[in-house]
């Protein structure tokens, strides 16, 4: 038996944080999502797989686009031509009622309904395999679903899909079918395809219980490798053997500028310390802050001159192989020598405006914008402030330059 | 810090020049022009650095103008120790050397230990007063108000410019009721945006209802096409009927109408045909025969002459009639004028050849004999058998006329002829007598007369003058003959049915016997057309009878038809034609006709039942044609929708410029919150700071206050509301209450008392050049109590271009002597 586990597709998703970029920039990510499942598909169809799962999160609900629909669609007839079976649950950012009835999914594609539900097949050497799942039918599935799985079928091999998080046992997190790694280990499944954690990870070797995280990384935080599990038997247990297949990676790169100045060098100095690879790669660079480096190019990089004239550039390249699209500039941000005089004034002060309150205070009705409100709630948010705030001290007014 | 000696190698119009600083304060006199600005900018850029140059620097730099060396050294008091401060040109302000009292250098930064955390700016800011950063008209008392509440932090005039600065560009950047600012537009930009995706993400919804509904068209097409076959089907075969139906309408009729079907037999026809036939032939016959018989009966007319009819009924009579002629005429031809002019020729003749027209008479036999034995050697005796053989031949050739038997005359005839021949024998005969006996027959002649002609002939002459005898008897005959000839020639003219002219009677013959010949052919050819005439006449009859029976059988024929003429037949055959050629149609209709037709059919009981099934099967097929083009142009539609759905991208593109202006926007927010923080944070600093220092300050600046006002104040008070201050009179002044002059006063009151605060913190020079342009000459006066006052704890130098401080009895570098001694 031989099959592919993926999940997290979310095709057509955007990609987060980033800013305006160059058309050319833009196809590629746009086009990754799609890249990457195609990949999954040639590969499915090369290595003549016995079926593919989908573990949830095929789309996401807000961003379903019509392109991306289709495009599934079409995926799944390649592999119907192939005669290889898809099985699909839906989950908390595709979940929807599912009904029987006309869908424009081929006839190959078997998706699970929104209550626990058992799949039998038959592959070609006779051998037979149940899959398990379920499609979430709303956003947050609170409850334990795995109690509802039943125990290891008659058949040869038995499979668990499951979309959801570890349990922290914490009701304000706990929204996404939690689990634990023993209550799943004790329905003696051979496999847990599971998805959700877009990060690839084994949580257990015997029987693998995986999570194949998503084919492509959307964010700087979905750094790594991304790609899907090939699923092997060997003798009575199941191998997964992870193959990246992302077209785009999501890198960090630690720069240093030591006393470099002129922006077009340190411009250079940047693009010197950035190693092209086989993917394109997103990349975030960190500039270290130290205290050769001039205010004037500290302040460059802040305002997002540097990184403007850096993409400019790559840009103007022919095919290029990344993109930079944050520079940050890292390091304890001093305030100005004249504070030393009133230092315990300048300590106290930030202690009283440096909080929570009154940030929220500040940010006033800007907080109706989720995303917003979503930054302000990271537990390093006034501490990055008064990072900040503290190089705005440092600044000098270097416009009329 | 305090400043014991400046040096210059070079600065502006300053080189190689030495000032000690002795007293406190420093009193420094110039007029303009004379180098004090100089001096002072000279001793700030050995602390802080010398202007570089650019900006608002640009003319700080005071680059010695005649090439010396540029900079110089102070030397200066600190912690009890004396330390050269030496700068010469070099980067970031110039090349600095500090050098303490035991010639060694120290680090680098022993600069900041001396000055402390403060720049250039920030010096000027505590320690620098001059008309530049005391106040001015302009500026307004509230903000005075705030600065002086500000007073108590460092640099506080340079934080409040901060603020200012960050407030400008934290305004420039958001305003929460702003519309105009980066962030609020791209926060309207986003909300804009997010309700195209919120639109977008419908058409999203829209996709799935068009995939739905185009996989339930393509369900529907798929069912009306696998249906459409079958319609097909049916509309062929309700046509087929119905192209059928006309040789089934035949057929069907032709079933029911056999039955009445027609008499008319074949045998009928042909018998029929053969008598109409017959009738034709007969009737054509007659009608050929009635010409002729015309044409018969006008040449029976035209022979039927009364001529023709008088010798028919004559004939005989005219036959008889030409007999007696031709008896006559034999007759006639007998003593023929031929035979008689012959004969008078003959006779003619003898008298010629006897020269004698009246010959003697013949001798008679005797006498014959006599001569002829006279004659004796030849003779010839004549034949009494000559005239008897002719006369048989006449009498016989008479006897034949009359008889009307030709054998009899031609029996005569023969007669004659032998006669003839016999005469001639005779003649020849006679002569050779007369040769032999002519001399006796002399004498003889003269007896019978002969005498006058020679004696050979008198024998001779015999039978010429028998000759001439007879032929006088036969002339006399002939005319005796002739009369009677004439007579009976008359007789028979008279009797002739014509008048003819004839100068002969064998013309006579002739011309009636061509009237007789012409009158047997008239009669013979008017009998020819009678007969024909009669032949035809039967002939005519006789066709007439069998038409007559002919039409007879037709007619019985025609009856047991039930008709009455030809064209009653005629049609009726013409129906029999049609009939059978129905029939044979109808036959071959019925071949057409399958079994399965024939049952169909008759399940309608007339054509337009039929019809409706065609047109209701052509409805059905047409519908169903119809809803495939409906599906298929929908379906079409929905693929041009769902591709433009598809390939629009502008969803996907949407959501990522939602994303990427999310990035934008917290980019955003981010610096305009730190921005907000940091002003925040300075005006928490400062309002600490101000809170921490301000009763020690105003414990100083009191003083000065008091000293510049002329005591006139003797408080200086802070609440929330701002400073005020206490007059003699105990009344309370609000910053903005006070005069401009006061105001200004009041602040560097408290600027001074600010620095007198942070001097056990850090104790710099002040610099003072003559910047108290507000205080009133009553004032100055006490200028120099003031100066002695803030010399206390600072060394204080003082730039004036007033020369009154001469007369204040303190030492005074006056730059105006230096100048001209230099000179």
């Amino acid at each position: 038996m031989k099959f592919i586990h993926t999940a997290d597709l979310h095709l057509d998703s955007p990609f987060r944080g980033l800013a305006d970029m160059p058309t050319q920039i833009w196809q590629k990510i746009h086009r990754s999502t799609f890249t990457a499942f195609e990949r999954i598909v040639d590969n499915a169809i090369k290595e003549q797989v016995d079926f593919v799962l989908i573990v949830g999160d095929i789309y996401d609900r807000d961003h379903h686009s019509a392109e991306a629909e289709d495009f599934f669609v079409r995926q799944c007839q390649r592999l119907n031509e192939h005669q290889i079976p898809v099985y699909l649950s839906y989950g908390n950012h595709d979940y929807q009622i599912v009904s029987e009835g006309v869908t424009s999914l081929p006839q190959n594609v078997h998706v699970f309904g929104n209550q626990v539900e058992t799949k039998t097949l038959t592959l070609s050497n006779k051998e037979t395999v149940s899959i398990t799942g379920f499609s979430y039918g709303k956003r947050w599935l609170s409850a334990d679903q795995v109690s509802g799985f039943p125990s290891k079928a008659t058949t040869d091999w038995h499979i668990g899909m499951l979309h959801g998080a570890l349990a922290q046992n914490n009701s304000e997190q706990d929204h996404y079918a939690p689990f634990t790694v023993a209550e799943l280990l004790q329905k003696n499944y051979d496999y847990w395809a599971l998805g959700h954690i877009h990060k690839h990870q084994v949580l257990n070797d015997n029987p693998p219980v995986v999570y194949p995280g998503d084919p492509q990384g959307r964010h700087k935080n979905e750094d790594g490798q991304h790609g899907y599990y090939l699923v092997q038997s060997d003798l009575s247990k199941l191998k997964a053997e992870f193959k990246a297949i992302a077209p785009i990676e999501w890198c960090t790169v630690n720069a240093n500028l030591d006393h470099l100045q002129a922006a077009d060098i340190i411009i250079k100095g940047l693009r010197q310390q950035v190693k092209p690879g086989e993917q394109f790669k997103m990349i975030a660079l960190n500039v270290q802050s130290t205290g050769e480096m001039s205010a004037l190019t500290k302040q460059l990089i802040t305002n997002g001159t540097i990184l403007e004239r850096f993409q400019e550039q790559i840009a103007e390249d022919d095919s290029p192989k990344w993109w930079p699209y944050q520079i940050n500039l890292l390091g304890e941000a001093n305030l100005p020598k004249m504070t030393d005089l009133d230092q315990e004034y300048w300590d106290q002060a930030a202690k009283e405006v440096f909080n929570q309150s009154a940030m929220v205070e500040l940010v006033g009705k800007l907080s109706k914008y989720d995303f917003i409100a979503e930054h302000l709630t990271e537990p390093s948010m006034i501490e990055e402030l008064r990072r900040e705030a503290s190089q705005e001290l440092g600044e000098e007014d270097h416009h009329e330059d | 810090m305090k400043i014991k000696r400046v040096h210059i190698d070079g600065f502006g119009k300053w080189h190689d020049q030495d000032f000690k600083f002795t007293d406190n304060p420093v009193l420094i006199y110039g007029a303009n022009e004379t180098g004090k600005t100089t001096l002072a900018a000279f001793i700030l850029s050995i602390l802080f650095g010398f202007a570089d140059g650019r900006g608002k620097n640009k003319y700080q730099q005071y680059l010695p103008k005649d090439g010396s060396g540029y900079g110089g050294s102070l030397t200066v008091d600190a912690n009890q120790h004396q330390y050269v401060i030496k700068r010469v040109k070099g980067k970031n302000g110039g090349k600095v050397t500090i050098t303490n009292e035991e010639g060694k250098k120290e680090r680098a930064d022993f600069l900041t230990e001396l000055i402390g955390p403060l720049d250039r700016e920030l010096y000027q800011a505590i320690y620098s007063f001059n008309q530049n950063n005391i106040l001015n008209d302009e500026l307004d008392r509230e903000q005075l108000a705030q600065q002086l509440q500000r007073l108590g932090a460092v640099g506080s005039q340079e934080w409040l410019q901060q603020i200012a600065r960050l407030e400008k560009s934290a305004d420039s950047l958001y305003k929460p009721r702003g519309r105009k600012l980066s962030l609020n537009r791209h926060l309207k930009e986003y909300d804009e945006l997010h309700e195209r995706v919120n639109q977008a993400q419908l058409q999203s919804s829209d996709y799935h209802r068009l995939v739905e509904e185009q996989a339930k068209g393509q369900f529907k097409l798929k069912k009306l096409q696998q249906e459409q076959p079958k319609l097909k089907d049916k509309v062929e075969k309700v046509e087929r009927l119905q192209r059928l139906w006309p040789v089934f309408e035949q057929w069907r009729s032709q079933q029911q109408k056999s039955e009445a079907g027609i008499k008319l037999t074949d045998e009928k026809i042909v018998k029929v045909q053969e008598i109409q036939s017959q009738e034709r032939g007969l009737r054509k016959q007659i009608q050929a025969l009635e010409p002729q018989l015309l044409e018969q009966q006008a040449v029976i007319k035209e022979l039927s002459t009364p001529e023709v009819n008088d010798y028919r009924q004559q004939r005989v009579h005219y036959q008889q009639l030409k007999d007696q002629l031709l008896t006559l005429q034999i007759q006639g031809n007998n003593q023929g004028t031929d035979r008689q002019a012959k004969w008078q020729n003959e006779l003619k003749q003898l008298e010629e050849r006897y020269g004698n027209s009246n010959l003697p008479a013949p001798l008679s036999e005797r006498a014959v004999s006599e001569l002829e034995g006279l004659l004796n050697a030849i003779s010839y005796e004549a034949n009494n058998q000559s005239l008897f053989i002719p006369g048989i031949g006449i009498v016989l050739f008479i006897i034949g006329l009359i008889l009307h038997q030709p054998l009899i005359w031609i029996l005569g005839i023969i007669a004659l002829c032998a006669a003839g021949g016999l005469w001639f024998k005779q003649q020849q005969h006679k002569k050779q007598l007369a040769e032999e006996q002519h001399s006796q027959l002399r004498q003889f002649g003269e007896r019978y007369g002969l005498s006058s002609f020679p004696t050979d002939k008198w024998l001779m002459m015999q039978p010429d003058l028998h000759r001439y005898q007879d032929l006088k008897v036969q002339l006399e005959q002939v005319d005796q003959s002739k009369s009677e000839f004439n007579q009976r020639l008359e007789s028979l003219k008279r009797q002739l049915p014509i008048k003819m002219v004839a100068d002969s009677i064998n013309e006579l013959i002739n011309s009636y016997n061509r009237w007789l010949v012409e009158m047997q052919d008239r009669s013979q050819q008017l009998a020819g057309a009678e007969q024909e005439q009669t032949r035809l006449q039967n002939r005519f009859d006789q066709l007439k009878v069998q038409l007559t029976t002919e039409l007879k059988n037709k007619e019985a024929e025609y009856k047991s038809l039930n008709i009455k003429n030809d064209d009653d037949f005629k049609r009726l055959q013409t129906q029999k034609v049609t009939e059978q050629t129905r029939k044979v149609t109808t036959e071959v209709y019925g071949q057409q006709l399958t079994n399965n037709d024939r049952k169909q059919l008759a399940n309608y009981t007339d054509k337009a039942l039929l019809d409706k099934d065609v047109s209701m099967a052509h409805q059905e097929l047409a519908a169903n044609e119809q809803g495939q083009t409906e599906i298929e142009t929908k379906l079409a539609q929905l693929k041009v929708q769902i591709n433009s759905l598809v390939q629009d991208g502008s969803f996907s593109e949407l959501n990522q410029q939602l994303a990427n202006l999310q990035t934008t926007i917290w980019h955003e927010t981010k610096q305009w919150l730190s921005e907000q923080f940091a002003i925040r944070w300075i005006n928490g600093a400062l309002k600490l700071a101000s809170q921490d220092r301000y009763p020690k300050i105003l414990q100083q600046a009191e003083k000065f206050f008091a000293i510049l006002t002329n005591d006139r104040y003797q408080k200086i008070m802070v609440d929330d509301d701002g400073i005020s201050t206490l007059s003699q009179e105990q009344q309370v002044f609000q910053v903005p209450e006070l005069s401009l002059g006061t105001a200004e006063q009041l602040f560097i009151s408290l600027r001074l008392g600010f620095i007198a605060v942070i001097s056990d913190q850090i104790k710099l020079p002040i610099m003072v050049d003559d910047g108290f342009v507000n205080f009133d000459n009553v004032r100055r006066g006490r200028m120099l109590e003031l100066l002695k006052q803030m010399a206390t704890e600072n060394q204080v130098i003082y730039f004036t271009a007033n020369d009154q401080i001469k007369e204040l009895g303190s030492p005074v570098i006056d730059l105006d002597r230096l100048n001209k001694n230099k000179v």
